[in-house]
């Protein structure tokens, strides 16, 4: 038993070891790119940054730091979407919130209007539906069973259905959240412009018309994905085609992501 | 015609304004330029002599061997500066040369009130052009020129040019449209005034229409400036219902030649105050008030005024750094298009900027502006002269505790505040880069449920099923109960229905008697003694039966037994 206690020790000791000198060096990479952004080499310092993404580190200076970067290399799209990505991993970043405020004035691009219901939800967090509409449903589901099987709750029965049936209820309004915020909300659906001189197009093809046109950094919910083109919803209850090149996911950030 | 507007609107002005020599200022300053020093054989090329401060008569002309000069216009404008007046009067001449080789322009005296003032000799030269160059060749019907003042000059130096375009034959020339001049590395001004002209060229007259502009350039190098480009709309006297007098006009595209400039950088070493200005600057500065409370604004007027690049050139500032003593804000620029130095004629530029006291001097310091004079390629250093000034302390803004004590003011006694406007942020670049330490964040923390929404489930379903299983188990038994009790007896009187016939096995009999005793006895307990007691001797009968062993149980039961007991039990009073 003690063999084993201490094999156990010294394993979580290595892993946990292991992590930390795994840190240190990403946190050093992430020291070295600053240090490049200050001496403004930003290519420099946006290719260490980028480095760190693809190793899978999540970390709201890490994209702040990237967007910063792009940025100054001339490429507001790619900023707007890293200073997007910091924003969905820490809401509350205020200085990712002011350079977006930036860009939003300095290239007038396109972005969804949140109406006060989807402010509401996207305040919440994201699993808040699906947590609803499964303990709505467990709860009243006890409740249907301790009326009918419990022998002391027999006087009660009444109470408990009643409960049982609000329950249910509030079950169905969480699969409603739910899915409203997996159709409408979900960071995975939008995605941001990152080259300039796009437009949407009435078709998936080079000679179609032109819809609108999308400046660097705009905002567009895909619908549809066929082949190179992304069928989209863009604000003003405009669609259109886009080519997918022209495009990157705010969520989740791709390992290979430019 | 156009070029005699300027003149008499200059007339109108000093006649409106009285005796011009009466208010104008006293310099008088005399110039002549040659807008190219290298002309082509039987081509012309432009002298402008520029006289400022006063009105004079120019030769019509100017003799020279082996040029001939000829006046060919005049240009006027006032400037008033100090509410002083200052005319200043361009006269342009055409100059050509049949044989090639160097001349001198000689030097041209002129009465400008009074004083006799002499321009200086500009050499020229008078060149063959190769016999490719069909740009401009006499025998073309049309063509145009390209003519820059100098082939060298710094960066940032007004430099005049101006494009000519020459059609063959008298008054040929209707309307000039839409010149050009592009090139990344130069800035020009818009072409603004043609001036129409005309003379032989080789044996066949030209009619000539010049359009003036300058420029400045951006980066030092070598440059080829042009082709330019203009329309010009020539009159057709073929035209027009075969009546000369309604000529017909047709537009042509012209291009011009092109030249090979070189863009000097400017020279190391510039002062603290240069701020870009290229040429030649007078500096003057004035106070909106000479009588201030401590930390009351004061509005400054700085006044640039000169031949350069005013366009590009940035504000003045003091002398000697003011921190502490003087707070100043950022100065604005205004240059109206009329007050732009062209490259000869003096411009003006006005810097305004607002600035607070905050100690007490007796003095606004000095503005300084340092500026490259490309003539004497060396900075210049020009600084304006300080303002005494009276700064006084107000005693209500400096007596805090008081100030604090009457705030908000009194309504009633007519006391009253300028609101204050709450500042708001101004987004004019991005933030700096976060340098500290990162938060590592794992992913799967943004968007899965992760594990206490598993374990969550795992209790919601182990308390369902617990109480499913207890609800299981109890219908189990209940249903086990129910089977054991195939009939059950539940009442007397049931079992009274139910009791055995005669023939019957007498144990089962009696058994059934017993048990319709007991329930008797469960059922009415409240019956008198006397009833009880005759069951209680019937019962007693029963159990005898059943559990003396005395009989096997298995003989019939005769009929007689079976009627005595159902009398008896028949008659037991019931509720």
């Amino acid at each position: 038993m003690i063999r084993f206690f201490s094999r156990f020790l010294f394993l979580a000791f290595a892993l946990s070891a292991a992590s930390s000198l795994q840190a240190q060096d990403d946190e050093s990479v992430f020291a070295s790119a600053n240090r490049d952004f200050e001496a403004g080499d930003f290519e420099a310092a946006a290719l260490k940054y980028l480095s760190l993404v693809e190793k899978g580190r999540v970390s709201p200076e890490l994209y702040y730091n990237l967007g910063t970067a792009r940025y100054r290399e001339g490429k507001p799209g790619e900023a707007m979407l890293w200073l997007r990505r910091a924003s969905v991993v820490d809401p509350g970043m205020p200085e990712a919130s002011q350079n977006m405020e930036f860009l939003r004035e300095r290239l007038a691009f396109l972005e969804f209007a949140d109406s006060r219901l989807d402010a509401a939800l996207r305040a919440l967090p994201p699993t808040f539906g699906k947590w609803l509409w499964t303990v709505a449903l467990w709860v009243a589901l006890i409740a249907l069973a301790a009326a009918f099987c419990l022998r002391r709750l027999h006087p009660n029965r009444s109470g408990l259905v009643t409960f049982a049936v609000v329950a249910g209820m509030i079950a169905v309004v969480g699969t409603r959240i739910s899915s409203y915020r997996r159709d409408h909300l979900a960071l995975e659906n939008f995605a941001t412009v990152t080259e300039s001189d796009t437009s949407a197009l009435t078709a998936p093809a080079p000679a179609a018309k032109s819809v609108i046109d999308l400046p660097p950094g705009s905002e567009v919910r895909i619908l549809q994905e066929t082949g190179n083109w992304r069928y989209a919803d863009i604000p003003g209850d405009v669609r259109g085609w886009v080519r997918a090149e022209k495009l990157e996911p705010v969520w989740p950030v791709s390992r290979s992501s430019r | 015609m156009p070029r005699f507007f300027p003149s008499l609107l200059a007339f109108c002005l000093a006649f409106a304004n009285g005796p011009l020599d009466a208010q104008q200022s006293g310099d008088s300053k005399v110039s002549a330029n040659v807008l190219t020093d290298r002309v082509a054989v039987g081509e012309f090329g432009t002298l402008i002599i520029k006289v400022t401060g006063g009105e004079t008569a120019a030769p019509e002309g100017v003799a020279t061997e082996g040029l001939e000069i000829v006046k060919s216009g005049s240009q006027s404008s006032i400037t008033i500066a100090d509410g002083k007046q200052s005319l200043v009067t361009s006269h342009f001449y055409r100059f050509r040369g049949n044989e090639p080789g160097a001349y001198e322009i000689p030097p041209v005296e002129l009465s400008v009130r009074g004083e006799s003032v002499t321009t200086k000799s500009i050499p020229v030269e008078i060149f063959e052009r190769s016999p490719e160059d069909e740009a401009r060749s006499p025998t073309r019907e049309f063509f145009a020129k390209l003519e820059v003042s100098r082939d060298e000059f710094y960066v940032n130096e007004i430099v005049p040019f101006n494009i000519t375009a020459y059609v063959r034959g008298r008054n040929a020339i209707s309307q000039v449209l839409s010149p050009t001049l592009d090139h990344e590395s130069f800035v020009s001004k818009g072409f603004r005034d043609v001036r129409t002209d005309g003379g032989d060229m080789g044996n066949t007259y030209y009619s000539s229409a010049v359009i003036d502009s300058h420029l400045f350039a951006l980066k030092p190098g070598r440059h080829r400036l042009g082709p330019g480009e203009l329309g010009v709309r020539i009159l057709d006297s073929r035209g027009g219902f075969g009546l000369s007098i309604f000529p017909r006009t047709v537009t042509r595209e012209l291009s011009t030649d092109v030249v090979d400039v070189t863009v000097k950088p400017l020279p190391n070493g510039a002062p603290a105050s240069f701020t870009g200005g290229v040429g030649y600057f007078e500096l003057s500065a004035k106070a909106s008030a000479t009588e201030v409370n401590l930390g009351d604004p004061v509005s400054m007027e700085i006044e640039v005024k000169g031949v350069g690049n005013l366009r590009t050139l940035g504000p003045p500032a003091f002398s000697v750094p003011q921190k502490g003593i003087w707070k100043t804000y950022e100065a604005s620029k205004t240059l109206e298009d009329e007050d732009e130095s062209d490259g000869f004629k003096p411009g003006r530029a006005v810097f305004s900027q607002v600035i607070i006291p905050e100690a007490k001097v007796g003095e606004i310091p000095a503005y300084e502006l340092a500026f490259f004079d490309p003539d004497t390629e060396q900075y210049v250093t020009r600084h304006t002269e300080p303002i005494p000034i009276s700064i006084s302390v107000n005693a209500d803004r400096n007596r805090s505790a008081p100030a604090a004590i009457s705030f908000p003011p009194n309504a009633e006694a007519g006391e009253s505040f300028e609101r204050a406007e709450t500042p708001t942020a101004s987004y004019s670049d991005m933030l700096h880069i976060r340098t500290g330490r990162p938060r590592w964040v794992a992913e799967a923390e943004l968007s899965s449920t992760g594990l206490p929404f598993l374990v969550a489930q795992i209790l919601f379903s182990l308390g369902l099923f617990t109480i499913l299983g207890i609800g299981a188990a109890r219908g189990i038994a209940r249903v086990r109960s129910a089977r054991s009790d195939a009939a059950p007896i539940l009442t007397f009187a049931q079992s009274l229905k139910r009791l055995p016939k005669a023939g019957t096995t007498r144990r089962e009999f009696y058994r059934a008697a017993s048990t319709s005793l007991m329930l008797w006895k469960s059922e009415h307990p409240e019956a008198p003694g006397e009833v009880h007691d005759v069951v209680a001797r019937v019962s007693e009968r029963c159990e005898a039966y059943l559990y003396g062993g005395s009989e096997d149980g298995t003989e019939p039961v005769s009929k007689p037994e079976v009627e005595e007991f159902r009398s008896i039990l028949h008659r037991l009073p019931r509720r």
